[in-house]
């Protein structure tokens, strides 16, 4: 049998919990690490490190603003799904990421979780800049999305999040619509195939993490 | 750190603007200022990634530094506003971003080019166009998320298509964008911050003169 680590972002924690097969290792790594992609890629090293007992490590995460990138797996093969990010995990393919063009921000009860999450960060830039100043700025910082779109993925809480991001939406002056989010990508990052060439990067042990160059689909024609 | 940088890095959108006023009217050198205001910016930078500062703080420290900017215009000797070329510069297709891209447009125009900003999610059709107009020689392509890598390359290609591609220097810029996309999408040279921007339109400059 296949002992398989997982490590992931925070943002992604009950809905691979929830997902993962009876024995798979998980391991959760705070979403602010984004910060700094230099600093997320020490930290996933670090986790790395840390996987020595699997056969196998999956990656939870996507391109994440280059983090991943010369990343080495270590003595077990790396499998790193093909995305740009989390969202594109949470609804479940490229094509449903597509379909929605580049006008929507996402959120999920995932994200609002985390520290830092938009919500706070509005309130903490009118109580910082003032109410008329915070509000522009906020605004300024959306200013080329129309739509905010809460992805439901069955999270405990998730109600009261999409409240709070259905208000949010509102202040930014964005449309406020949700989805469902869907399980695939996340099923197929647990139990495989990765050797489909289009959703996986699989590193073998000692290889670096290389997502770069014509190795992601694009954006594509809206569907 | 001086003065201004430090009152950049706070954040101190008022001060900043009275200092930039003062300096000028003392007829400090407008790139002097403006080389403080961007050792500002990169504490700024800093305070984000040790989670003192969050998004909004990045968007007030732009918001601020392009008030600067627009100070310092009309102080730049005449050679230096405009003078040094053009440069046509967008967010490729499929990207929305543009926080960086607007201050390395800051940051060009400080340095002396005239900058013909197409805004975001640009079609290789318009950046080309544009270079067409404007017989501008050198073009800046910014990025943040790697999904839209082929959007770069596109454009390249559509340089290449329309005869211009030995006519124009590109450079490519943004978080994710590194030398192994320059290599992929066949652009010119990659920038790291603003100031690469510059560095490198004036070599693009120098080498097309």
């Amino acid at each position: 049998m296949v002992r398989a680590c997982v490590i992931a972002c925070k943002v992604l924690e009950e809905e691979l919990s929830r997902l993962a097969p009876a024995g798979c290792e998980l391991c959760f790594l705070d979403q602010d690490l984004h910060r700094s992609p230099e600093r997320l890629r020490l930290s996933l090293q670090e986790a790395l490190r840390g996987a020595r007992g699997c056969d196998l490590v999956l990656l939870g995460y996507g391109y994440c603003g280059g983090a991943l990138e010369g990343l080495r797996a270590g003595t077990a093969p790396l499998v790193v799904p093909r995305v740009d990010d989390c969202i594109t995990l949470l609804l479940g393919s490229h094509a449903a990421r597509r379909r929605w063009g580049q006008d929507a921000y996402f959120l999920s009860a995932g994200w609002l979780a985390g520290e830092g999450n938009i919500v706070w960060e509005y309130e903490r830039c009118l109580s910082r800049y003032g109410e008329e100043r915070g509000t522009r700025l906020m605004r300024q910082l959306f200013r080329h999305y129309r739509r905010l779109v809460f992805i439901n993925t069955g999270r405990q809480g998730e109600e009261a999040a999409r409240e709070a991001a259905r208000e949010v939406a509102g202040k930014l002056g964005l449309e406020f619509l949700t989805c469902e989010g869907q399980a695939d990508y996340l099923e197929g990052l647990l139990r495989g195939p990765w050797d489909d060439g289009e959703r996986f990067v699989r590193v073998p042990p000692g290889g670096e993490v290389c997502l770069t160059p014509g190795a992601l689909p694009g954006p594509g024609p809206a569907l | 750190m001086s003065d201004l940088a430090q009152l950049v890095a706070d954040l101190q959108e008022d001060k900043v603007l009275s200092e930039v006023k003062a300096r000028l009217e003392a007829g400090e050198d407008p790139l002097a200022i403006i080389e403080e205001a961007r050792r500002g910016m990169q504490v700024v930078g800093e305070r984000f990634e040790q989670k003192e500062y969050f998004v909004s703080d990045l968007v007030m420290s732009a918001a601020i530094f392009a008030q600067i900017t627009e100070l310092i215009g009309p102080h730049l000797k005449k050679e230096a506003a405009g003078g040094k070329g053009k440069v046509v510069i967008g967010t490729v297709k499929g990207d929305i971003h543009d926080i960086g891209k607007n201050i390395v447009i800051a940051m060009l125009q400080c340095h002396g080019y005239e900058v013909i900003d197409l805004g975001v999610d640009v079609s290789p059709e318009r950046f080309v166009e544009a270079v067409k107009e404007s017989g501008a020689r050198i073009v800046g392509m910014s990025a943040l998320l790697s999904a839209v890598f082929p959007s770069i390359k596109e454009t390249v290609e559509a340089f290449a298509a329309a005869g211009l591609r030995d006519k124009v220097k590109i450079m490519i810029g943004g978080a994710p964008v590194d030398e192994k996309v320059r290599e992929y999408a066949g652009a010119d040279a990659v920038g790291r911050d603003a100031m690469a921007a510059v560095y490198l339109a004036d070599r693009f400059t120098a080498m097309l003169a």
